[in-house]
């Protein structure tokens, strides 16, 4: 036998009709033998029915006629409908489901071409490069001196040799034998 | 789809403006009472019913007969319902429909009838929206999940679950008033 819980979430469906016939017996068959579930189906059907049953508003007896004549009047100030180009094409050539991503297919195309355009417009690669190499062109001359960098220190020294005594004072000698 | 709607649609479409009046009497009814459902106001369900034809109309010649015309109506008419309700903030239970239960064979059964209703009115209009409108369209208008889905714009799983949703609050509060 199938559980209450099971039983009781398709209560719904039960009571609205649209089980399929095998699972609306083996509901009936449960309810049968079950007070609780059948206490419970009983109040889903309660309230399907009162809703239902609700009562319609009370209406004074030309509402429809003024209801229609409402209408009637606003639709005559628009202009007449007509049939777009999709519903003329389909009722001349048949139904185009085939065709229906096309909107979609046409707005990735737009996209495309919008890409398409803008690298057009960007500047070339080949631009760009040259570019770069201009750029390493002006710092060529500093690489290749890159040694008379790494001896700066013996640089920061140059002004010594304006005084050369100083260069062979022992001080001197011995503090570039430590470096 | 129904032949017939679907021919006199193309009559409003070739010309023949006043057939639409067709359509109108055909289904003013339906709508008034699913607008009427939804609001709980004889003067909104009305207006919002007619603004439902007018939308229609003018949206007649882009109608592809893909679902019914009734479901494509409700579809409007459910939007416009929604749209108002979202702007009106939810109303106040105790405007609703005082005429209820106004008739009985005994006064007291009546007196009980008629608070009951007023509960469950009352109940319905504290729904969300959308379960709202999920009852009203299964229980009242008679419409499959599928059909339910297709005028909400959800899916038929959605559908369902909102029903559930709004039979089961529907259900506590009968049980409270009762108790």
């Amino acid at each position: 036998m199938m559980p209450c819980d099971e039983i009781r979430e398709q209560l719904l469906d039960y009571a609205d009709g649209t089980l399929a016939t095998d699972a609306r017996g083996l509901i009936a068959r449960h309810l049968a033998g079950c007070p609780e579930c059948r206490r419970e189906a009983a109040a889903v059907s309660a309230v399907l029915d009162r809703v239902l049953a609700l009562p319609d508003p009370a209406l004074p007896d030309n509402f429809w006629e003024q209801f229609r004549a409402t209408v009637l009047r606003r639709v005559a100030a628009e202009s007449p409908p007509r049939e777009s180009v999709w519903t003329r094409l389909r009722a001349r050539f048949g139904d185009f489901s085939v065709l229906r991503p096309v909107p979609a297919i046409g707005v990735a195309c737009a996209l495309g071409l919008m890409l398409a355009i803008g690298l057009m417009h960007a500047p070339h690669r080949r631009d760009v490069v040259q570019i770069e190499m201009l750029a390493m062109a002006d710092s060529l001359p500093i690489a290749q001196n890159l040694d008379v960098l790494e001896r700066f220190e013996l640089l920061e020294n140059l002004d010594l040799l304006e005084d050369l005594p100083a260069l062979r004072s022992p001080d001197f000698q011995l503090r570039m034998r430590r470096s | 789809m129904s032949q017939a709607d679907l021919d006199v649609i193309r009559r409003v479409l070739a010309g023949e403006t006043d057939a639409f009046d067709l359509l109108v009497r055909r289904y003013q009814q339906t709508i008034f009472r699913l607008t009427y459902r939804m609001t709980k106001n004889v003067e909104d369900a009305r207006d919002l019913a007619q603004d439902a034809f007018v939308q229609a109309y003018r949206a007649l010649g882009s109608f592809q007969g893909h679902a019914s015309f009734s479901t494509w109506l409700y579809r409007i008419a459910m939007n416009l319902c929604l749209n108002h309700l979202k702007a009106a903030g939810r109303e106040d239970p105790a405007e609703i429909d005082d005429r209820l239960g106004d008739e009985g064979p005994d006064a007291l059964e009546a007196l009980e009838a008629a608070e009951r209703d007023r509960a469950l009115s009352a109940a319905i209009a504290e729904l969300p929206p959308q379960q709202r409108a999920t009852l009203v369209l299964r229980v009242q208008q008679g419409l499959s999940h599928r059909a339910i889905a297709e005028v909400l714009e959800c899916a038929e799983g959605t559908a369902k679950a909102n029903y559930s949703h709004a039979v089961r609050t529907l259900q506590t509060k009968l049980r409270q008033f009762r108790s």
